[in-house]
C-alpha cells in the first residue's frame, strides 16, 4: 500500500515552466485509492497547471492520460500511445512509478507531482487472516 | 473604468427549480444580475473540483455554488459534498496566489425567494470589488 500527497502547485509550476506540451499521467493503483494521483486528481492538476501557466504569462497545452499501474512494465508501453503529443510528463504516480517510468523513457522529460508519504506490505496470507498488526511491515519515509 | 464580471452559478436542480419557473421572469423581475450565468445541474454534490477550475478556465471572473441546506438535501449529502469541493478550489486558488473569494457556495431553500437574488447580487458585488480574473 502506498500514500501520497500532491506536491505544492509552486513546486509543480517551477518543473514545467519551460515545457510547451505536457502529458499529466495518472496511476490507477495505489494512488487513485488514497485520492492524490488517480484520474480525477490528474484532471485537476491538469486545470491547476493550465491556469497556473496563464497567470504567469506563458502557455502551455497540457493534457491527462492514465495507466493502470505505474511500475508495472506491462502497463508503461501505453505511453505511446500519447507519443510525440508531449515534451514532458508530470506524474502522478508514487515514486516507484515515476522512476520506473523515469528508467523505462530516459528520453523524456518524467516530472512527480507527488511525495510518497507512507508504504507498507504484508508479508504473508496469515497476517491478513489472523489480522496481526506486528506482522505488517511498515515504512515511514 | 467599470467592469463587468463574468460570473458563473452552479445550482441544484431543487433550489433553482422555481426561481427558473416561466423562462426566469420572474427571476429577473426581482433583479438577478445579467451577467450571472446559470448552469442547473440535478445535484451539486455531482459538481467536480475539475467543473469549476473549467469555469475559471473558461474566462469566468467568479464562480460560486447553490444548493440545498445541508440538513435538508434531497440527496441527503449532496450538498455538503459540494461545499467541500468548493473548499477545495477555494485553497487551490489560494496555493496559485488568486483571491479565494472568487468562488463561495451558498446552501439555499427551495423555491423562489430573494436570498437566490441576493447571493447573485453579492457575489457580483464582491467580484466587482476584487476585479477581472488573472488568468
Amino acid at each position: 500500500m502506498i500514500v501520497a500527497e500532491r506536491k505544492p502547485l509552486a513546486e509543480i509550476l517551477e518543473m514545467v515552466k519551460d515545457c510547451k506540451k505536457i502529458l499529466v499521467l495518472a496511476c490507477r493503483g495505489c494512488v487513485t485509492v488514497c485520492s492524490a494521483g488517480g484520474e480525477r486528481e490528474a484532471e485537476i492538476l491538469g486545470s491547476l497547471i493550465r491556469l497556473g501557466m496563464k497567470k504567469n504569462g506563458r502557455t502551455a497545452e497540457v493534457f491527462e492520460g492514465s495507466l493502470v499501474r505505474q511500475c508495472d512494465r506491462e502497463y508503461v508501453d501505453a505511453i505511446d500511445q500519447w507519443k510525440g503529443q508531449y515534451d514532458a510528463i508530470v506524474s502522478t504516480a508514487c515514486g516507484v512509478g515515476v522512476n520506473f517510468i523515469a528508467n523505462l523513457r530516459p528520453a523524456d522529460n518524467v516530472f512527480p507531482a507527488l511525495n510518497t508519504t507512507f508504504l507498507a506490505v504484508r508479508p504473508s496470507r496469515a497476517s491478513r487472516a489472523n489480522s496481526v498488526p506486528a506482522a505488517v511491515t511498515v515504512f515511514s519515509i | 473604468m467599470s467592469f463587468i464580471p463574468d460570473i458563473r452559478l452552479f445550482s441544484c436542480h431543487y433550489t433553482s427549480q422555481q426561481s427558473c419557473a416561466h423562462e426566469g421572469k420572474e427571476l429577473q423581475e426581482l433583479g438577478f444580475p445579467e451577467n450571472v450565468r446559470l448552469t442547473r445541474v440535478p445535484c451539486t454534490g455531482k459538481l467536480e473540483v475539475a467543473t469549476l477550475l473549467k469555469a475559471f478556465e473558461d474566462g469566468a471572473d467568479g464562480v460560486y455554488v447553490v444548493g440545498c441546506p445541508t440538513d435538508g438535501c434531497h440527496n441527503v449529502e449532496g450538498s455538503q459534498r459540494a461545499a467541500k469541493r468548493v473548499a477545495a478550489v477555494r485553497d487551490a486558488l489560494q496555493e496559485l496566489d488568486v483571491e479565494p473569494e472568487r468562488v463561495n457556495m451558498y446552501h439555499l431553500p427551495r423555491g423562489l425567494h430573494p436570498q437566490f437574488v441576493d447571493a447573485a447580487n453579492e457575489m457580483n458585488q464582491r467580484i466587482e470589488k476584487i476585479g477581472p480574473s488573472p488568468f
